[in-house]
């Protein structure tokens, strides 16, 4: 046994060069595999991130009737000390807090619905960046008085310009009217139309003295770490919040349809993965027989001189499976270098694509996630390919006619 | 009588009906007829109390309206104190609402319609929804029936293909001695009732008699409820349509 | 006389060519069929987009456009529709009426966009007949006829035949209402989409919104060839400076992002693919040059110069491309062709493809000049496989290599 690991050894150190072919191909496979994964992957987290943190948050607290009848009179009241021990949980990164509500907004002789965020603006501006899609006048904090940020289509629409007071008219909490008036104090581009053309944002005390909603929230939105097993960070929440009858929803449950799309997605990649798999596989196999091919001769003499045919195998085999380890390595680790060149430095994809991406508030460009588990998972998989690849050998030794082999 | 009922009590053009008295006037268009005289006022003034009630609050409104005909009617909120001075002005199908606090006028538009007015379980909608009990339905007279001790005409009334109604059918029970409506629901096109009018408290006003209690009981939310209550109301005072003007409700004050 | 060389070599061990060849032909089968379907999947997202929602173009007053407000009107609609008539790339055209209010039945009301179309030309132009699920098509014999979808109807409480009121506001400002009879069930597969819109008839929602004749707020058109949309486009444009006229993909710029994205997934695919392809030639090549090492010194020992050794190696490499690739394409094709006939029916696995605006049956599609791209690419691929080994190749010392085993 200790022999033929030894030969095993030496025949891949005596052809280096065949040892470094063999072993490319399977470092190939494994590179390929891998970073076209973490690729594909990236880029859907990268969207997710993006649409999760404009729009719900990877968990989102309501109170329970809000999904169904999303009122202001399904909003909530939640203890700072619920709050903060959501806060402490280890994979939540930061919340917040938005009450938000239906409203008609008036100017002049022109009134246009619209949809009213009022938010605690550090907070909002740490989740989402607001502040980015400023276009005009000045960005509001905590205190401003009058800090009404109005989106631009809804600016055009009922013709205002900054400084003009907008009235705001509608159904407050509980019945009570809602009824307000303040100057523009910043013009924000929002992506999608549908939100540019109604959407306003206010400090969080403006909107509660607005709708009569005094420390009430409609939501809050809570930002994991990361976009990976939410299920548990949901559950801890859920038992938190529970005390104080509300509920939490995921962003699978509040946005199904983003859900199905990546569903249709992965499973996409995944065909495309299998026929990967099927062109590495080749690419291995073809190297594989090439290396026989070369050692048939050898083969043939060492049956002759007494070696056990069961020996060969497990030689033959343990050779391949060194320079499959060594090929999965090293593709691993270019794999890796990849990964996270393009996770640090993403690739921009060109201006054109930049112009369609932008209506949706997203960039595009090539990025790769760091997931240890896709390592793990795409390093298994070659593994088996290599594995069930690896029995071609034993049963061409256990075929193998020495006379022939010596003779070709 | 339907949700009108209601709307004049906040703008108080006490059933204005079509006084077309056709030859074919059936004995239930008659009767009818004669709860809505009972009702009916050329203009009016009068103060009154909404409470509105839900399983985890109660609010109440007070409010005066001045009405004149089926199209005018005016009316201000006088407390709760945040909402003091609001109010709104009726023309015809159109509702302004003036807001002292913003210093404004606004027109509401539909999309604002199918909310509650104040929070109450009638929408804007309901209230100026320009539907003729008369017109707009054709009338049944079932067996009467007795309601609380009260002998009571039982009327079904099903709305014509052309007219603007989303009811199934409305019946109606108008008591045989002082033709008051004391009871109304409405139903759905599967018939089942969607909402219920209680009248209670009669109450003799100058020459009129009145039920001065209303209850809106909306069939699928338990334990919500909206009660109008009047304290007082004057009828046939001298108004003239030009009291129903924007500027007019800039200025109304109590 | 060196491709004859080239080609007995590849023959003269059919396994190892052979397990090139089959790489290359399953790899190119493998890509078509990605390729297929993917262009299935985008086409049959843009193709209900045109069909059910964008048109391939629509006219509207420009301001209509960003407020869609109901006095923001098409004037002179006969005489747009005139000039439409004679532009031979237009196969449809429909005119609608849009306004936004409210549909109340007796539990309730809810706002709802409000279409009005006129049923004939709506029928061959969006098929909304054949989205009828249950009841009639708004072609019925009697006046106010409305079709909602289902989840609408659930949330008004409504049932099929029965009523419901629709109150808008009207040009004047004024707030107008009809009664409206639901003859019947629409469903487009999307049904939050679905939920807030409903249909009734041009006429009707003319007459009891007191609008004026000869206007509209729509006009949807359907071209003859989807590739006349632009040039179609300024036509309109020219004849009419004033309305706002947009192609599908102005009107519904998720059509690009989506078109935009699965380009790129399918680029880093086929360079993927193609990398794979690379290396795997590479690797074979490599191991049949040095297999051959003692050969190769022969063939140098009775006097074949070097560049033409390199020649006959780099001619093994195309050689069996050209022999695969034919192979690899012709597997594709019938693969496509046979795949499109029935589709692939997607709805086991993704029961909500409706939701996302696709139909759950793809049918694979390719372009001609995708078989082009993929030859062209392949002869690349084998051309640079074939470098390194023919370089190997033509630095065999024939002294040595005859000595070796």
């Amino acid at each position: 046994m200790r022999m033929i690991f030894h030969m095993a050894f030496r025949n891949i150190w005596r052809n280096r060069r065949r040892t470094f072919i063999t072993a490319a191909s399977i470092m190939f496979a494994g590179m390929l595999t891998i970073s076209m994964t973490s690729i594909q992957t990236g880029m859907w987290e990268n969207m997710l991130q993006n649409v999760v943190d404009q729009s719900t948050g990877h968990v989102q607290i309501q109170s329970p009737g809000f999904f169904d009848e999303p009122t202001l009179d399904q909003s909530f009241q939640i203890s700072q000390q619920s709050l903060d021990q959501v806060l402490d949980l280890k994979k939540v990164d930061k919340i917040n807090p938005r009450l938000e509500s239906f409203i008609l907004t008036a100017y002049e002789d022109r009134t246009r619905p619209a949809i009213v965020f009022g938010v605690h603006p550090e907070k909002e501006e740490s989740m989402t960046s607001l502040s980015n899609r400023l276009i005009a006048g000045k960005f509001f904090t905590a205190d401003d008085q009058d800090g009404i940020l109005v989106s631009s289509g809804l600016v055009d629409r009922l013709g205002l310009s900054l400084g003009d007071s907008l009235v705001f008219f509608g159904q407050g909490y509980r019945g009570s009217m809602a009824v307000g008036m303040w100057p523009v104090q910043g013009i924000i581009t929002l992506p999608l139309r549908e939100l540019n053309n109604q959407t306003i944002y206010m400090p969080i005390h403006l909107a509660w003295d607005l709708f009569q909603a005094y420390d009430q929230y409609t939501s809050v939105m809570v930002r994991s770490t990361n976009n990976r097993d939410l299920s548990s960070l949901h559950s801890d929440i859920k038992n938190i919040v529970t005390q104080e009858g509300l509920h939490a929803y995921t962003w699978e449950s509040l946005m199904p349809e983003l859900l199905e799309a990546k569903q249709i997605d992965e499973a996409s990649t995944l065909i495309t993965m299998y026929i990967l798999y099927l062109v590495v596989a080749f690419g291995i196999f073809g190297t594989l027989l090439m290396m026989l091919n070369e050692r048939t001769y050898e083969m043939g003499v060492l049956i002759s001189i007494g070696m056990k045919r069961t020996q060969l195998m497990l030689l033959m085999w343990l050779e391949f499976l060194i320079m499959a380890l060594i090929g999965l390595l090293t593709g691993m680790v270019i794999a890796l270098i990849i990964v996270v060149y393009l996770h640090y430095f993403p690739v921009p994809l060109g201006d054109d694509m930049q112009d369609v991406f932008e209506q949706f508030g997203m960039i595009a460009q090539l990025t790769a996630t760091l997931n240890p588990f896709i390592f793990i998972r795409e390093t298994f998989t070659v593994s088996i390919i290599v594995s069930i690849l690896s029995l071609y050998p034993i049963w061409k030794i256990y075929r193998l006619n020495p006379v022939q082999a010596i003779r070709a | 009588m339907t949700f009108r009922c209601i709307y004049s009590l906040f703008f108080i053009s006490l059933f204005i009906v079509e006084m077309v008295y056709s030859q074919s006037d059936t004995e239930a268009a008659r009767i009818i007829r004669q709860a809505e005289d009972q009702v009916r006022g050329n203009s009016s003034l009068g103060t009154f109390t909404m409470t509105i009630e839900r399983p985890d609050y109660t609010r109440n409104i007070s409010m005066k309206s001045w009405a004149l005909g089926d199209d005018y009617g005016l009316t201000l909120i006088t407390a709760p104190a945040r909402d003091r001075g609001t109010a709104f002005l009726k023309r015809g199908r159109e509702v302004w609402n003036w807001q002292p606090s913003i210093d404004r006028v606004i027109k509401m538009p539909p999309s604002m319609m199918s909310q509650g007015w104040m929070g109450s379980d009638l929408t804007t909608d309901d209230l100026i929804r320009q539907t003729s009990i008369l017109n707009d339905y054709a009338h049944t007279l079932l067996p009467e029936e007795i309601l609380d001790g009260i002998t009571c005409h039982v009327i079904e009334l099903t709305p014509n293909e052309e007219a603007a109604v989303v009811w199934g059918k409305i019946k109606m029970w108008i008591s045989k001695v002082d033709y008051l409506q004391y009871k109304s629901e409405f139903f759905d096109e599967d018939m089942k009732v969607v909402n219920t009018i209680l009248g209670s408290v009669p109450k003799q006003v100058g020459k009129r008699k009145l039920l001065t209690r209303m209850e809106v009981l909306p069939s699928d939310k338990p334990g919500n409820k909206t009660i109008m209550t009047y304290q007082e109301i004057e009828f046939d005072i001298s108004i003239k349509e030009e009291f129903f003007s924007l500027q007019n409700l800039r200025r109304i004050q109590g | 006389m060196i491709i004859n060389l080239a080609w007995k070599n590849i023959w003269r061990n059919p396994v190892r060519s052979g397990v090139v060849m089959a790489a290359v032909a399953t790899g190119i089968w493998a890509l078509m069929f990605i390729l297929g379907f993917s262009k299935g999947m985008v086409m049959s997202y843009i193709n209900v987009s045109i069909e059910t929602r964008t048109s391939h173009i629509q006219i509207h007053h420009p301001e209509f456009v960003d407020d869609p407000e109901v006095v923001h009107v098409i004037k002179g609609l006969d005489t747009v529709l005139m000039v439409m008539k004679d532009m031979e790339e237009i196969r449809l055209v429909s005119p609608r009426l849009i306004t936004y209010g409210l549909i109340s039945s007796a539990s309730g009301g809810q706002g709802a966009m409000i279409k009005g179309v006129v049923p004939e030309t709506e029928a061959q132009l969006t098929k909304l007949n054949d989205k009828v699920k249950e009841g009639d098509y708004l072609d019925v014999e009697r006046r106010n006829a409305i079709m909602i979808s289902s989840g609408l109807a659930k949330k008004l409480g409504v049932s099929l035949h029965q009523h419901v009121v629709l109150s808008f506001q009207g040009l004047d400002g004024d707030i107008v209402s009809g009664r409206f009879r639901i003859s019947g069930w629409y469903d487009t597969g999307n049904t939050r989409v679905d939920d807030a819109i409903v249909y009734v008839r041009f006429q009707d929602l003319q007459n009891i919104g007191e609008m004026e004749n000869n206007t509209s707020h729509e006009i949807a058109i359907t071209l003859n060839d989807i590739d006349s949309v632009s040039a179609v486009k300024e036509k309109l444009a020219s004849h009419f400076p004033f309305l706002a006229i947009r192609s599908f993909e102005e009107i519904s710029p998720d059509l690009a992002m989506y078109n935009e994205q699965i380009k790129t997934s399918m680029m880093i695919i086929i360079v993927v693919i193609m990398l794979a392809l690379l290396f795997g030639i590479i690797n074979t090549m490599l191991m049949a040059v040095l297999e051959r090492t003692k050969e190769l010194g022969m063939l140098m020992a009775i006097g074949m110069n070097r560049l033409k050794l390199f020649m006959m190696i780099m001619l093994e490499s195309i050689l069996m491309c050209f022999v695969s690739v034919p192979a690899g394409l012709l597997l594709g094709h019938i693969t496509i062709k046979g795949l499109s006939v029935h589709g692939i029916n997607l709805s086991e696995w993704a029961s909500g493809l409706e939701q996302f605006g696709m139909q759950s049956i793809i049918r694979p599609q390719l372009d001609t000049p995708v078989y082009y791209q993929i030859a062209i690419a392949l002869v690349i691929t084998s051309i640079v496989a074939g470098i390194y080994p023919a370089i190997k190749a033509m630095n065999t010392k024939p002294a040595e290599a005859l000595r070796k085993i």
